[in-house]
């Protein structure tokens, strides 16, 4: 451990803290700022002026005025002066030991007191105000708990309490009152430094020394100290377990805390930086009459909002695009990334540094200019005139010479498609690309890239290409965090920390139409206007908003299972059996799946549940198929149904993942990618999966192993929050056979079965270990089909209670139909057409004659079964 | 541009008052109002876009000239007469605006130097004051 004492009231650092209090807050100081900034400078000039007529005009005012004024000056100058050096000296002196020569001393084996390193402003407040609340309160030891309870009276604190969604009343009374007890007290005037707390100033130390040289830090602020407490210290350890928090989240929150901070300090008035543009840079470049018309200046749109400009994730594309820009040819950029990734934001991020003059000297005095496509295809009713105003922008823009075009989704003027308001202007504006004087910046989509412009050479050669990726979720944090204060503005509701990270969250997991940081951005302002339209302003937006919403968009349940749908999780095997008689092997390994997947023990990172259902037909496999979909999603209808038998060519897997493009023309979409992108919560039925040709089945291997599958386009379809069940007839006989023999454990019988099916050939052993489960589903007894036709029959009577008529079928009924009905080759599938056939027929007549009316009810006798 | 000008500052917390503050008077402020004052005539000079006026002084008012290539000579001469008035102007216009700037620029120096003066002299300067405001 380091050898430091820590005597906070004794230091250096404190005395300053307490001059910066009285600074910011006295209202001496304020007096001396009125006299000091306003009454010396006017008194002065009215003075000297006087001072000048009498001397040297001979012109005399009233002397008493004069003498007033002399002393109004005198007072106004000594207030000046002694302010400043009040501000300079004593408010914003360095400290008397840095951070660098407190580990030098640390290193060399002397002692320090490490309070002279704390940083006056906020970190010897906090450490003081701990100090004297365990001296008022009679403690003899320095304990943790009182830098949280000194927390409260501090800016940052309350900040870090209301984004971790902490109420410090509370904590007090429920966490800190039981445990004040057990801090020894005593000699107040010698209060002793907990061991915790030794670790915290150690480790503070340690921090602030880690971003020393990137930030050129001397001392340890308040936040230093704050995330220092809580990875040392085991009180604050416990919040953070208690609201789902990590000591890096601390860091984040405390971060965003000074990012906020930064961006409300003033420039002062002598700073060069304050002007966007001089009076004369436009006068050495040309006029943009017609480019005010059909364009925005985008540049003083930016200088306008320069302050919400920052470039968290898109640097290295705006550095790419200077270095474009900047040079002799092929100087124009094109963007490529899917819609929401930022490219509109890197535009942003470069005009805000030729702005603020930060950026290479060719682009010092460039000017962007938007182009508004609705103005310029406006009011076009003869042809060629939208063809007209493109060469007058592109003449004005050449001859200005500083300006850069913007265009976004550029592929749209180079569509080889004739399509209603589609143009093709790369004839004209090719030519302009090629001589140096004009400049466009471009954004596109990958897909468009391909099929409008890569396939013509002549474009793709003018342009500079750059790839934009999807950020991090670190930088897509930072994102938020900068998006959000303009959301809780705008909506009036706070968001807490752990709502943020849940957006990032679910965000990734669930949205696939967008990729980051718009997905994660367009989530919180959905969430903030649903918020304030529910619960009204001030609201706090907390997670299970985030997930309710999600679970709005994708009709899935998203985040802690709620008490209803615990029920039924629990109770999933029975909801199951409503509609299929009998298989409980199957329902039970289908329900534990779904039980484990809504627990949180699955990775994500697969699908949800992989099954695969062996047995012979008509025995309830696509039954229980269809039963999960609507259990889990809510409905039947998302349920993707692909019979496998349509794709035993090799050639079929274009039709099941969609074809590449070729040059100039679009790649198309697969039967089965196509139906995951439109709606990926779904369950996939691959019925008679044996018939697929084998390549299809290693298709499937990556998708079971890594919940994705790339489709012909070149498109990565997620898989991950699909149920996927695989159905085959293939060992139907052994099935059979097996339970003919007599009692067969379920165990022994899939043994049998999996052997079977790999001694044939028809799975792969590799293929069949990636399902979560193989299911043998038994053929059906005849108590079995019993049930089955009750249940028939109830689903026919909740038709018939609008007519409010009801039918029943006697046991004899039911047994004449299942004497037609049963197929030892069709299961119980036959049994629906003869319920059709010999029911519902019968009542379908007696409803038409009038024999059946209102409020009856119906009962079928065998003999009625003909 | 804060961090910049706390830089100028050399005094610690823990210095006699005295020595702080004849460090102050005769070291940081003058560093001080140097700093403020050098800044504040980069601002003007960016402000009044000296440097590119400067170095566009003769270039035609917004490039409004006419290529004259493939012309007949009296058409030529005509073109030539107004691309020259183009220049006339852009020249006027930018000369004027520097003089403009540059006096800006005289005043705010000479105010800088005469309130460096008076914040280095501040004793003297309040006996001046009191003497020319009772006898002056």
């Amino acid at each position: 451990m380091a050898k430091f004492v820590f005597n906070i009231l004794r230091s250096n650092a404190y005395r300053q803290s307490r001059r910066v209090d009285f600074y910011q807050k006295s209202f001496t100081v304020k007096i001396l700022k009125f006299f000091g900034n306003y009454v010396f400078l006017i008194s002065l000039i009215i003075w000297l002026l006087i001072v000048i007529a009498g001397l040297f005009f001979n012109i005399n005012f009233y002397p008493l005025i004069k003498l007033l004024l002399g002393i109004l000056v005198v007072i106004g100058g000594l207030s000046l002066w002694f302010l400043w050096f009040w501000h300079d000296r004593l408010v914003k002196a360095k400290p008397s030991l840095t951070i660098n020569q407190a580990k030098d001393i640390i290193t060399q084996g002397q002692s320090l007191n490490l309070a002279e390193c704390l940083d006056p402003e906020n970190g010897a407040q906090l450490m003081a105000r701990s100090y004297l609340m365990a001296q008022r309160g009679g403690f003899n030891i320095l304990d943790p708990i009182f830098i949280f309870l000194a927390l409260s009276d501090t800016e940052i604190g309350r900040y870090l309490f209301i984004r971790m969604g902490l109420d410090p009343k509370s904590i007090i009374d429920m966490k800190i009152k039981p445990i004040l007890s057990d801090i020894p007290k005593g000699d107040t005037t010698n209060i002793q430094l907990s061991d915790e707390m030794n670790g915290i100033l150690e480790e503070s130390l340690n921090i602030s020394l880690s971003v020393t040289e990137l930030e050129g830090k001397e001392t340890i602020n308040a936040g230093d100290i704050i995330v220092a407490a809580f990875k040392k210290s085991k009180f604050f350890e416990d919040l953070l377990v208690d609201f789902e928090l990590k000591a890096e989240d601390v860091a984040n929150i405390v971060n965003w805390y000074y990012l906020q901070e930064r961006f409300v300090v003033k420039n002062p008035f002598w700073d060069p930086s304050t002007v966007i543009s001089g009076i004369g840079d436009e006068w050495a470049f040309g006029y943009a009459n017609v480019l005010s018309r059909f364009a925005i200046d985008w540049t003083r749109q930016i200088a306008s909002v320069i302050n919400q400009i920052h470039n968290y994730g898109s640097s290295v594309a705006i550095s790419e695009m200077e270095r474009i820009l900047a040079r002799g040819e092929k100087n124009n950029v094109l963007l490529v990334g899917e819609p929401g990734i930022g490219k509109q934001p890197a535009v942003n991020g470069l005009i805000a540094k030729i702005i603020r003059r930060q950026t290479l000297p060719e682009l010092l005095y460039k000017k962007v200019y938007k182009i508004d496509i609705g103005a310029l295809l406006s009011g076009t009713g003869q042809q060629g005139e939208v063809e007209a105003r493109i060469t007058a922008i592109l003449n004005e823009a050449l001859y200005a010479g500083n300006v850069i075009l913007f265009m976004e989704d550029i592929d749209n003027i180079f569509s080889s498609e004739e399509a209603t308001g589609a143009v093709n202007a790369s004839s004209i504006i090719l030519p302009y690309l090629r001589e140096s004087g004009l400049q466009i910046i471009g954004t596109t989509t990958p897909a468009s890239y391909h099929k409008n412009i890569e396939a013509n050479p002549g474009i793709a050669d003018v342009f500079e290409k750059i790839d934009m990726k999807e950020p991090s979720k670190d930088v897509v944090i930072s994102v938020l965090e900068d998006a959000i204060p303009r959301v809780e503005y705008h909506n009036q509701v706070i968001f807490l920390y752990p709502t943020l990270k849940e957006a990032i969250s679910v965000a990734e997991r669930y949205i696939y139409d967008k990729p980051f940081p718009a997905k994660a951005i367009d989530l919180v302002n959905e969430v903030a206007t649903e918020v304030r339209k529910e619960r009204g302003a001030n609201a706090i937006v907390i997670k299970s908003d985030i997930d309710k919403v999600i679970s709005q968009k994708s009709n899935m349940p998203v985040g802690q299972v709620e008490e209803s749908e615990k029920e039924k999780l629990l109770k999933l095997e029975d909801f199951l059996h409503q509609r299929v008689i009998d298989q409980d092997e199957a329902i039970k390994v289908i329900a534990d799946a779904m039980r484990r997947a809504r627990s949180g023990l699955t990775t994500g990172k697969r699908p949800i549940g992989t099954f695969l259902f062996l047995g012979p037909t008509g025995v309830g496999k696509t039954e229980t198929a269809r039963a999960l979909a609507e259990s889990y999603f809510g409905s039947e209808k998302n349920m993707i149904r692909l019979d496998m038998s349509e794709y035993q060519e090799q050639q079929s897997v274009y039709n099941l993942i969609g074809a590449p493009s070729s040059a100039g023309q679009e790649g198309t979409q697969g039967q089965l990618t196509k139906a995951v992108k439109d709606n990926p919560f779904s369950l996939i039925l691959l019925d008679e999966l044996e018939k697929a040709h084998p390549d299809i089945l290693n298709l499937f291997l990556q998708v079971f192993d890594d919940g994705r599958l790339t489709d012909g386009t070149g498109k990565t379809i997620n898989f991950t929050n699909t149920i996927i069940i695989a159905t085959s007839n293939a060992g139907s006989e052994l099935i059979k056979e097996e339970i003919e023999k007599g009692a067969i454990s379920n165990e022994v019988l899939k043994e049998k079965l999996l052997n079977l099916l790999q001694t044939k050939g028809i799975f792969k052993p590799e293929f069949l270990n990636r399902f979560d489960a193989v299911v043998a589903f038994h053929p059906l007894s005849k108590e079995q089909l019993h049930q089955i036709i009750k249940l028939m029959v109830a689903e026919l009577n909740k038709t018939l209670s609008e007519k409010e008529v009801k039918v029943e079928l006697t046991d004899e009924a039911i047994e004449k139909l299942i004497q037609i009905g049963f197929d030892p080759v069709f299961g119980a599938r036959p049994l629906r057409r003869a319920l059709q056939d010999k029911v519902e027929n019968l009542v379908a007549q007696y409803l038409l004659q009038g024999t059946l009316q209102k409020g009856q009810k119906l009962i079928i006798k065998g003999e009625d079964i003909k | 541009m804060y961090s910049e000008l706390e830089q100028t500052y050399s005094g610690k917390n823990n210095e006699n008052m005295l020595t702080a503050f004849f460090g102050w008077w005769f070291s940081d402020l003058p560093k001080k109002i140097y700093f403020i004052g050098t800044s504040y005539i980069k601002k003007l000079l960016r402000f009044f876009s000296l440097g590119v006026l400067a170095k566009t002084l003769f270039s035609p008012w917004k490039r409004d000239i006419i290529n004259t290539r493939g012309m007949p000579l009296q058409e030529r001469l005509q073109v030539w007469i107004m691309n020259l008035i183009s220049r006339l102007i852009g020249f006027i216009i930018r000369l004027v605006t520097i003089l403009v700037g540059l006096i800006f620029i005289a005043i705010v120096f000479t105010a800088f130097v005469l309130f460096l003066l008076i914040m280095l002299l501040m004793p003297l300067f309040i006996i001046l004051v009191l003497i020319l405001s009772l006898y002056g």
